[in-house]
């Protein structure tokens, strides 16, 4: 990151396929289509680009970098909510597919994260996808880490509990 | 390079090689040397410099009428609790101007303490509750404050600037709160009237004022 302050550009490319992945699966999490997740990507390391500067060395990385993509994803999901609010509705509606056999005892895992509160399912992508602490969650998030500890409990219990549904039903 | 920070392993899809490849190539095309930002405490004492300044280059210009009429007691008791939300209010706004830093400081909490805690002390310490001319008499008061909040907003800006507002409504806010409070100052060095009830109006409104102005620039810049 140093380097890259400093203009090398092999450093610059190392840290995007470095990086990548990991912020990718974080917005991948959180889309519904895989070229939503590309194009918030390529938002992140322009912004990332743009605040180079406010990242001092010797603090933690990730939370820096997870805070900026939370504000990347915030401000799609804005952006989308308000186009959609001005969205006419000109074609009909295609006929609904015929309903496929339920095979599926339990939801898929995406779907159950889909199914939490946005604040919930965030800090459990952080803590359980991207691997950050709680601390690490805490910084990224700018609560305390008694909320995130909270947040989590929720987003365990609510999962928990849809689990146990999804099993009695296919009983 | 990045060695100091450690990678979970990534599972699941990897994003396309070649939007990789793509955003490096955007990257590595505008790359600059960039100076990372100064340690916290040095934005802070910038923050709480712009205060002190312009808190004593405002009340210069009209004179520090206030300084003969206050007690030593109530100087240091006012002041001092000034000194201290300005300090906090400064370190609210460093706090948030790096993404990922630990937010010790909620914007929203300091803010109503901090008006909570100088009203009550402005009750305790001015025993002068009347309300004679108390228009009149405020109203050059409102503007003086307003004016000093509006130019320590205008250099805090370029403060502001310099950092990546993960929270553009809670640090504007805050740092609408913050000018404000060099109103206050200014005002608690310049006016002389030691009614309660008229620096409660006249002189925290000016407070009150740029941080409501505060929270609605950041209300815009963070739609």
């Amino acid at each position: 990151m140093v380097a890259y302050q400093q203009s090398d550009p092999q450093a610059a490319k190392a840290l995007v396929s470095q990086l990548s992945p990991p912020i990718f699966q974080f917005f991948l999490a959180q889309c519904r289509h895989r070229s939503d997740a590309e194009d918030l990507l390529q938002d992140f390391w322009l912004r990332i680009h743009k605040a180079r500067a406010t990242y001092r060395p010797g603090e933690p990385l990730l939370p820096w970098l997870y805070a900026i993509a939370r504000r990347v994803r915030v401000d799609r999901y804005r952006k989308t909510k308000s186009a959609r609010e001005h969205e006419v509705l000109t074609d009909q509606l295609p006929e609904k597919a015929a309903r496929e056999p339920a095979r599926q005892t339990t939801p898929p895992i995406t779907d159950l994260l889909k199914s939490l509160p946005d604040s919930q399912r965030e800090v459990l992508l952080l803590l359980k996808v991207s691997g950050l602490s709680l601390e690490e969650v805490a910084r990224t998030t700018g609560v305390s880490i008694g909320s995130v500890k909270q947040k989590a409990h929720r987003a365990y219990e609510s999962l928990r509990k849809r689990l146990g549904r999804g099993g009695e039903k296919s009983q | 390079m990045n060695d100091d920070i450690t990678l979970p392993p990534v599972e699941g899809e990897p994003p396309d090689a070649a939007a990789i490849e793509r955003i490096a190539a955007q990257l590595t095309a505008s790359l600059k040397p960039v100076r990372p930002l100064p340690s916290d405490t040095v934005l802070w004492t910038v923050a709480l410099s712009i205060f002190l300044v312009l808190s004593f280059i405002g009340a210069k210009v009209p004179g520090f009428k206030a300084l003969a009429v206050l007690s030593g007691g109530q100087m240091a008791l006012y002041f001092g609790a000034l000194l201290l939300f300005a300090g906090l209010f400064s370190r609210a706004v460093v706090e948030r101007m790096i993404p990922g830093s630990k937010q010790v400081l909620r914007p929203a909490v300091l803010s109503i303490i901090a008006m909570a805690a100088v009203g009550l002390l402005v009750l305790l310490l001015f025993s002068d509750h009347s309300a004679a001319r108390f228009v009149s008499q405020g109203i050059p008061c409102l503007r003086l404050g307003s004016i000093c909040a509006f130019v320590s907003g205008l250099l805090g800006w370029r403060l502001l600037q310099r950092g990546y507002l993960v929270s553009p409504r809670e640090t504007i806010s805050v740092y609408g709160f913050f000018a404000g409070l060099v109103g206050v100052a200014v005002l608690a060095l310049h006016c002389p009237i030691l009614n309660s009830l008229h620096v409660l109006v006249w002189h925290l409104g000016a407070m009150l004022l740029a941080g409501l102005a505060g929270f609605l620039l950041g209300s815009y810049a963070d739609r």
